[in-house]
């Protein structure tokens, strides 16, 4: 395959590509979208003003570094389009993906030319072109190129990536004939630069340099200018291992530092450790089996591993890792490649997948590490196919391709339609909590907005009771499923009132907030509920909201959240403005960083135009926020305000 | 210089980039408060365009400098003659000169460059020049009406600068370029009148001869003659300022009497200040920038605070490493770029009885750190051809960091409430950022949050008077529009009546507001009572300055009590005697009061003013009011 053709077999690949994602394009907001984007005031900003730019893209509050870069792209998507709308999000990440294929077909390029420098220039194309079109059409991707905040991994992936190909590229050329100072410097320079942008699209990107010891001892193996050097060879090895024998010290001398985080979560250091080594295996599955019925949004139905043999598969997942890794170095010599992509694989997984305490399963969390694996598989299937001569050796990889474009396609279209998505996603988990409740929260979302789409009385109806259904299913299968039977206390006080007994709902949730910890869409359900109280349509016995909230301060003594939801009770029961404001001002004392309170008590307070509290809460905002993240709203607030300039 | 004219290209859209995106950043600024000497530098020349007669006064009648800073004042005047007396529209001629300013120390840095053989020298010139835009210790000049003064000396500094770069040329091409010249002495001059420490424009061109070009002609060769003349030029220049200092340094150090500092404690705290400076142009630190330093620890020793050792120690390491560094041709080139910074600091930073620390004072010095950068970075680039394009690609990243420190910055100073707010967080031991705190909540109707900031105003002072706190909270109750209690009102002085009151500007305030009844209750008579019981005494020249006396006799003017108005007045000329407004001020009171030997008195000194062309044209135009038959 000369160079033209194979650009325009990769122009086919790409076009190919988008009309498989084509009918996801159309498909709803999905869960974390909702806090980062669409309850983001900061993204409904004045593009005219630079610093408005400034403070959307550190808007985010995920990750310690805000992920400027990802929301920047955001922020330009909504000042181009006038509001944030799904499906031009939706085709951003689709123009991303593209664009990070593009970088593991060059990435595998440069890969093959070191891997196998004998084999025709045309043929290494060809495993590029497959390396590429696998990974494009990697149907577990679908979680990430149609859910619109994981772009933050993709912007991450795509200067990682680049960074991987310019690194293979120069290494190359460095084993063979060494390099300048200068060209050293450079290269370091270049790919700090590009360990920094992917650290600002999401923080994986501090992985870079770590990856780039994995080409380093699977590749390259300490050549320089033409000679073995031993001495280079250790030193990958050793700045390999370096970060784990680091991690490992820290751990030992600072474990609150890693530890404290644990504290909101209902597994341990070592239980997600030990879960991780069997869900690596699960993640490894799907990305080289589509089988799509396992794949879904909601993983929560992923039995956790309490110790080595409970359940019995961690201790055996565990150990083919430990195999795994052992027979990839063993056959480095003869199978660089293999080594190549289980270090890309758990290096990549490293941050996510390791002892950080965050949420146990992602799939978006595979879209770089499946790149090594890509670029394993274009060429394991080129070699080993074209053995058996030049036909196979196209179809082959050309039947692969076909089938995980058709699974992407199945795939593809599920995502299309919110129901559709939470019914599938369901009927693949169905012991998953959430899935269940994303079927229930969809019903609900078409029971309160029939017009929208285009509901009958009947089929209203239906809607409630299969929404009820599914809510009582989730507390059967867990009693203290907080978000459940908060629901089934809200449908039954409204809607069911005669037939049902309300209140037992509400007694069952309080005891579930005694007995579990609180999780973030646990929040979200009471703040839910304190609405529904506050406003009335939820009816309780005397007093119950105000012993709810007193228990849960109780539990989460100077808890924000709670005061929150304590204050949003208070504002749904037109509670008098006093007993609003003494909340508030309790809970901010101790805490100055609370900006989300202390414009509530400013709006509070403007209201009284008690301007003088008003500056000093607007001055103590500004102090405890460096960064001036927050300026564009205190902007806003003074430039609106009866208070500006005397 | 092929490579150089190659980078053009690049370099010239990347400075259209460069300046569009200071404007953008700047742009939301200009609709920002007045402050400080914007009152009384700018905001004082109003309707010009209805007063045309009034221009050369407003021209020649600023007394911020020795000289009147006439050039500067004239574009004020010009500005509100031909655009509009607004103070955004001042603001927004002061960026055009920031943008102005940015184009021309791109192009000085690109011709500097360019004579090191730098590899793509424009570009490296533009980012530097780009990271002297957006550095965040601008916003405080450029945003700052009345910095215009150190702006458009700038601007004039880089036209002498650049003239004198092409002058040099023909030198080194063996022609003598007199038009240059001329042009290098025009613009030096236009400079100093436009702000007067634009004179340090003369050493700054001699080092640069010195050091970096080190009087070479273009085959490489050193011009002996030239090389002395610079050389003794500098030499004696040194030692001319050493001896004046010597000589005078009675003088001067008498000069800081009305300072809470002496000129040794000056000298010893402008240590540690460059090196705040350094540190807030290489890495700002945003929160702590602003217009009021006040709050700046005086080094009352060597060991006082400690931190005044270190940055000594720190200098006097900076400076055996330039001696040393004298010896390559490289280290003159570095050189040179911390001369620029010091003696870019050597009038406002050293013995003259300036305050301690503003930010202003950086806008031409801080090229000779960027320079310095600019030839950090290029030794890097030296080091191959691949390592150009990732160290410029570096330095953008860094001049497009300083401008997301500048953006919120600029935010921050299109907001009154934020400005306050941001001055008092980012110096909360600073009597004057107290005090604006005070002015704004006490604007805001807020008076017991105001008192809270005036008090802090009060402890933070090193010099405040209580009667001077009284007087403030007399005008913030007055702002708030709060009925002041008699009691209240009678406070001031209480405490050390020998020298009530060391604020003028607050004594003049509270006047103003009751000279325009601003202060609904308050008892203007019985204050006015208290404070000749106060004032008029026989020890009046040891009691207040002079300034102090004409206030009270504008609100005497106020309450129709001329008598007082007119003693009052001649208290102020006598600690400012021949002053012309003083003389005025007693003319009308005198005639008010049917004294007309007074009155003919001060009419005959007013005339033989006059005659010497002495008075401008209001004065002349107040005197004829007396002189002129009805």
């Amino acid at each position: 395959m000369n160079v033209r053709g194979y650009c325009l077999a990769a122009l086919i690949g790409a076009f190919l590509t988008v009309l498989l994602y084509l009918p996801g394009l159309s498909g709803p907001w999905l869960f974390d979208d909702h806090p980062n984007l669409l309850q983001n005031p900061q993204l409904e900003f004045d593009p005219r003003v630079a610093d408005e730019w400034r403070t959307a893209a550190l808007s985010s509050n995920s990750g310690p570094l805000r992920r400027p870069l990802a929301m920047l792209s955001f922020a330009a998507q909504a000042a181009a389009d006038g509001a944030l709308h799904p499906l031009a999000l939706k085709a951003g990440n689709l123009a991303l993906h593209l664009l990070c294929a593009v970088l593991v077909g060059g990435l595998a390029w440069s890969i093959l030319a070191v891997v196998e420098p004998g084999a025709p220039a045309s043929r290494r194309r060809l495993w590029a072109l497959f390396a590429a079109a696998l990974w494009a059409l990697q149907p577990l991707h679908v979680s990430t190129v149609l859910y619109p905040v994981q772009r933050m991994a993709q912007v991450a992936a795509l200067f990682m990536l680049a960074g991987l190909w310019l690194y293979a590229h120069w290494r190359q050329r460095w084993a063979l004939r060494g390099a300048t100072p200068a060209e050293l410097g450079a290269a370091a320079i270049w790919l700090a630069l590009l360990t920094g942008l992917a650290a600002l699209g999401k923080e994986n990107g501090l992985l870079l340099p770590w990856l780039l010891l994995a080409l380093e001892v699977s590749l390259f193996r300490g050549r320089w200018a033409g000679r073995e050097s031993a001495l280079l060879l250790r030193l990958g090895w050793v700045l390999l291992l370096l970060p784990l024998f680091l991690g490992l010290a820290l751990l030992l001398q600072a474990p609150d530092w890693l530890l404290g985080g644990y504290n909101n979560r209902d597994f341990t250091l070592l239980e997600r450790l030990l879960t991780q080594a069997r869900l690596l295996w699960q993640y490894l599955y799907l990305l080289v089996v589509p089988d799509i019925g396992a794949m879904g949004l909601h993983h929560d139905d992923l039995r956790l591993s309490r110790s080595l043999l409970t359940p019995w598969t961690t201790a055996l997942a565990l150990a083919a890792w430990l195999l795994l890794v052992a027979v990839a170095v063993w056959l480095r010599h003869r199978l660089p490649l293999l080594l190549l992509a289980v270090l890309v694989y758990l290096l990549g997984h490293s941050m996510e997948s390791g002892p950080w305490p965050l949420e146990m399963v992602f799939e978006h969390r595979n879209y770089l590490p499946s790149a090594g694996l890509a670029v394993f598989a274009g060429w394991a299937l080129g070699q080993g196919i074209a053995r058996l001569g030049p036909l196979p050796a196209v179809a082959v990889p050309l039947l692969c391709c076909l089938i995980y474009g058709g699974f992407l396609f199945v795939r593809s279209s599920t995502w299309s339609d919110e129901l559709r998505l939470a019914q599938v996603n369901s009927l693949n988990h169905p012991d998953s909590v959430r899935a269940r409740h994303a079927v229930a929260n969809v019903l609900m979302e078409r029971f309160l907005a029939p017009q929208d789409h285009g509901l009958d009385r009947q089929q209203r109806a239906i809607y409630l009771a299969e929404a009820r259904q599914r809510y009582q299913e989730n507390y059967r299968s867990n009693a203290a499923d907080l978000g459940s039977l908060i629901m089934l206390y809200q449908i039954d006080s409204g809607y069911y009132g005669d037939q049902a007994d309300p209140g037992r709902w509400l007694a069952l949730a309080r005891d579930a907030v005694q007995s579990k910890v609180l999780q973030v869409s646990d929040y979200i359900a009471l703040q839910s509920l304190m609405r529904c109280l506050g406003a009335g349509r939820c009816r309780a016995a005397g007093g119950e909201a105000e012993l709810l909230i007193t228990e849960l301060e109780q539990r989460y003594p100077g808890s924000l959240r709670i005061a929150r939801l304590h204050y949003e009770y208070l504002l749904a029961t037109a509670a008098p403005r006093e007993a609003r404001m003494a909340v508030l001002e309790q809970h901010l004392a101790p805490s100055v960083a609370a900006s989300r309170l202390r414009y509530r008590l400013i709006e509070e307070l403007g209201a009284e135009q008690r301007f003088g509290p008003i500056f000093e809460q607007a001055r103590v905002l500004l102090a405890n926020d460096p960064g001036y993240r927050e300026l564009s709203s205190l902007r806003h607030m003074f430039s609106t305000s009866r208070v500006e300039a005397p | 210089m092929q490579r150089a004219a190659r980078s053009w290209p690049v370099a010239l859209p990347l400075l259209a980039v460069l300046l569009a995106l200071t404007a953008w950043l700047y742009w939301p600024g200009t609709s920002g408060p007045p402050l400080l000497d914007d009152m009384s530098s700018v905001l004082v020349i109003d309707d010009l365009q209805g007063e045309r007669e009034r221009f050369w006064d407003v021209v020649l009648g600023d007394g911020s400098g020795p000289l009147g800073r006439p050039v500067t004042m004239l574009s004020f005047a010009v500005e509100k003659l031909w655009l509009d007396d607004s103070l955004q529209t001042s603001k927004r001629v002061n960026l055009v000169l920031h943008l102005v300013n940015g184009v021309l120390v791109a192009a000085i840095f690109g011709v500097l460059l360019a004579h090191l053989a730098a590899p793509a020298a424009p570009i490296l010139a533009t980012l530097l020049a780009g990271a002297w835009l957006l550095a965040p210790l601008q916003v405080s000049t450029v945003l700052y009406v009345v910095q215009r003064m150190a702006m458009l000396s700038t601007t004039f500094m880089l036209c002498t600068l650049l003239a004198w770069l092409l002058w040099r040329r023909g030198l080194a091409a063996g022609r003598l370029a007199w038009h240059w010249l001329a042009l290098v002495l025009l613009s030096a001059l236009v400079a100093i009148f436009a702000k007067e420490n634009a004179v340090v424009i003369i050493p700054v061109l001699l080092l640069l001869e010195a050091l970096w070009f080190q009087c070479r002609d273009t085959q490489g060769r050193v011009m002996p003659r030239w090389r002395r003349a610079v050389h003794g030029a500098i030499g004696a220049g040194a030692a001319g300022l050493l001896l004046v200092a010597a000589w005078r340094w009675e003088a001067l150090a008498a000069a800081f009497r009305h300072r809470p500092f002496s000129l040794e404690e000056r000298l010893l705290t402008q240590l540690r200040v460059l090196w705040d400076y350094v540190g807030q142009l290489w890495w700002p630190d945003p929160q702590r920038l602003g217009v009021y330093h006040d709050d700046f620890a005086i080094s009352h020793s060597l060991t006082e605070p400690l931190t005044t050792l270190w940055a000594a120690i720190a200098w006097g390491v900076v400076g055996a490493l330039t001696l040393l560094a004298l010896r390559w041709r490289q280290g003159r080139w570095a050189a040179l770029g911390i001369a620029w910074f010091l003696v870019g600091h050597a009038v406002e930073g050293s013995v003259l009885p300036l305050e301690l620390y503003f930010e202003h004072r950086n806008y031409f010095p801080a090229l000779g750190l960027f320079l310095l950068l600019g030839l950090g970075l290029l030794a890097l680039m030296r080091l191959g051809p691949p390592m150009v394009a990732p160290v410029l690609t570096l330095l953008a990243v860094y001049v497009f960091w300083l401008g997301l420190q500048t953006s919120p910055l600029v935010q921050i100073w299109s907001s009154r409430p934020l400005l306050a707010m941001h001055h008092v967080n980012g110096h909360p031991g600073s009597a004057r950022a107290n005090t604006d705190m005070a002015v704004l909540l006490a604007g805001a109707g807020a008076l017991a949050e105001a008192r809270q900031y005036s008090e802090r105003a009060f402890r933070a002072s090193s010099g405040e008077r209580d009667a001077d706190r009284a007087l403030r909270d007399l005008a913030l109750a007055c702002l708030a529009a709060v009925a002041v209690a008699p009691a209240e009102s009678l406070a001031s002085g209480a405490v050390n009546p020998q020298r009530p009151v060391s604020s003028v500007t607050t004594l003049l305030t509270l006047v103003r507001l009751l000279q325009d009844n601003a202060c609904p209750g308050f008892p203007r008579a019985q204050f006015a009572d208290h404070m000749a019981t106060l004032f008029l005494v026989d020890d009046f020249e040891r009691r207040a300055a002079a300034n102090v006396y004409s206030s009270l006799a504008v609100l005497e003017n106020a309450l129709g009590r001329f008598e007082y108005a007119l003693e009052y007045t001649e208290q102020f000329l006598a600690l400012s005697p021949d002053n012309t407004r003083g003389q005025l001020m007693k003319l009308h009171f005198a005639t008010a009061l049917g004294k007309v030997a007074v009155a003919e008195e001060m009419i005959a000194a007013l005339q033989v003013k006059q005659a010497a062309g002495e008075l401008n044209v209001g004065e002349q135009q107040t005197l004829a009011l007396y002189t002129e038959q009805p």
